[in-house]
């Protein structure tokens, strides 16, 4: 199965709350950037999103229409059309935001925590997230890459270690990035960080993608884990069922559940690409051996070294006891060294009896 | 011809912060333009001593041990201020809000424009509620200044 990797910016604001741009204006640099979609943001506001339509079809570019609930024990990314209707943060205490999150599932929406632990009041109010979580599963995603040249900020690299806890403790969830875009001036050692969301091309379906409009796809997407952030390459993981030598059994990609059926002799074939050649105008990074893992809830289960350039690695490794599993990049851009690009997870379940 | 809806000045303190304030308030019939004009002082908290003391309380809370010393030593997080917030809703839900650093602002909704934050259309008659959220109060008093006018249709030979 195809799937089609779209380039987003899901974390966006206008002159309809604190940031200096139209919509329009937004668009335009959105698409000079390559991206195919992004996401309007704003606090607590959604007019901005007004005249969508017209800004679509004179930018180009899709527009998913959002809200980031900018409250006094957090900020939450909202994403989906209907949120406003139904779902109300001035409404929601510090111990309510399972109420927050039903009213916005039920509204067809789902929702991420933005930037968990940037520094909170007084110096940035209600940043850094304070909200009592009953239940993980109501939360679609959290932001882990917030901002330009998000691998560098101390608060990201906690919130990637966080998701790395909380898949250990068996959550399932995503992470994705934001650029929290205000303005469009950036420097020349600023780095912008992609979210690339897979829909299925194919006929059938992927475990995820069963069809609906394209936002509800995306918004699917999301909650299945079907997405790779990355400051340039893209990077893809896949896994595939080894039944004997030469016999393979089903692939699971980004989001997916691969049961290893391990008392058969089973095991998966991993699968990472790293594609050098997606927005190629848009980064540059200089010619280096880059390291590229596999990781999962083990640590560290394999490491390739590459060159600056389309790459695909493929290895059948030893799983055992591993609850899932992600792609990593390190390496140098612009002068900073750190993680250039992450999937999500393809998690792993060992089959508890032999099928025959 | 405006008429004045409603007209509050009030002091708040930090022990208010996280309240939201809500005004529920009679809008009549036959109303074409709302007027908000909302005003609060001071913005910034000027005392060094007490800039200190928070941005000290808040990196410990906030920031992880070995980010501390850089974070303490960072220019913007002197920079602080209150924060409060307008949002407004009719007798059906949302008509909008202003999520925006200014502490003076003047916002105005009509059928078919209005200021950058709000949604434009029919001011229907019945209890509207302007909430002022305080997000933050960091100075020892702050006074703010609420304002809200209705502008009626022009009828004809009128």
């Amino acid at each position: 199965m195809t799937i089609d990797w779209l380039a987003c910016e899901l974390h966006t604001h206008t002159i309809h709350s604190d940031a200096t741009h139209t919509l329009s204006e937004m668009a335009e640099a959105a698409r000079e950037l390559e991206f195919d979609w992004i996401a309007l943001t704003d606090h607590n506001t959604v007019s901005g999103l007004i005249g969508k339509e017209t800004v679509v079809i004179e930018q180009g570019i899709s527009i998913l229409p959002g809200m980031e609930w900018t409250t006094f024990y957090g900020h939450m990314l909202t994403l989906g059309a209907n949120v406003q209707q139904t779902a109300d943060w001035r409404l929601i205490g510090a111990d309510d935001i399972g109420k927050g999150l039903t009213d916005i599932h039920e509204s067809g929406g789902i929702a991420g925590i933005a930037h968990p632990f940037r520094i909170g009041s007084p110096i940035c109010t209600g940043c850094f997230w304070e909200f009592a979580i009953g239940k993980w599963q109501l939360l679609d995603y959290i932001e882990v890459w917030n901002g330009t040249s998000p691998n560098m900020k101390s608060y990201n690299r906690r919130a990637f270690e966080y998701w790395t806890e909380l898949l250990n403790l068996g959550i399932r969830i995503t992470a994705l990035s934001g650029r929290d875009w205000h303005h469009s001036q950036v420097s020349g050692e600023t780095t912008i960080s992609v979210t690339y969301l897979g829909l299925g091309l194919d006929d059938r379906a992927s475990e995820h993608d069963s069809g609906g409009t394209a936002e509800q796809r995306l918004l699917k997407a999301i909650r299945h884990g079907a997405a790779s952030v990355t400051l340039g390459p893209l990077l893809t993981l896949s896994a595939t069922e080894q039944l004997s030598r030469t016999e393979t059994g089903q692939t699971y990609r980004l989001g997916d559940t691969a049961v290893i059926h391990s008392s058969n002799g089973n095991t998966l074939s991993i699968t990472i690409e790293a594609d050098f050649g997606v927005r190629k105008r848009q980064w540059t990074i200089v010619q280096q051996k880059l390291s590229l893992c596999l990781v999962g809830s083990k640590g560290i289960v394999a490491e390739w070294k590459i060159v600056a350039g389309s790459t695909i690695v493929e290895a059948c490794l030893d799983l055992t006891d591993e609850l899932w599993l992600r792609a990593e990049l390190y390496g140098s851009m612009n002068g900073q060294e750190g993680l250039l690009a992450f999937t999500n997870c393809i998690y792993i379940e060992q089959a508890k009896t032999t099928v025959s | 011809m405006y008429k004045t809806l409603l007209d509050i000045r009030s002091t708040i303190i930090p022990a208010d912060r996280h309240v939201h304030l809500v005004h529920r308030f009679a809008l009549p019939q036959g109303i074409s333009k709302l007027v908000i004009t909302f005003a609060y002082s001071p913005k910034k908290l000027e005392d060094m001593t007490r800039i200190n003391e928070l941005v000290v309380s808040a990196v410990e809370r906030y920031v992880e041990a070995d980010s501390r010393m850089a974070a303490y030593g960072n220019p913007d997080y002197g920079l602080l201020h209150n924060l409060l917030t307008v949002s407004l809703d009719d007798p059906a839900g949302f008509r909008g809000a202003a999520h925006r650093p200014s502490p003076e602002q003047k916002i105005f909704l009509a059928e078919s424009e209005a200021t950058p934050g709000f949604l434009a259309g029919p001011l229907p008659s019945g209890l509207w509620e302007l909430t002022i959220s305080l997000h933050e109060i960091v100075t020892d008093t702050c006074q703010f200044h609420l304002q809200v006018q209705s502008e009626e249709e022009r009828r004809a030979g009128v």
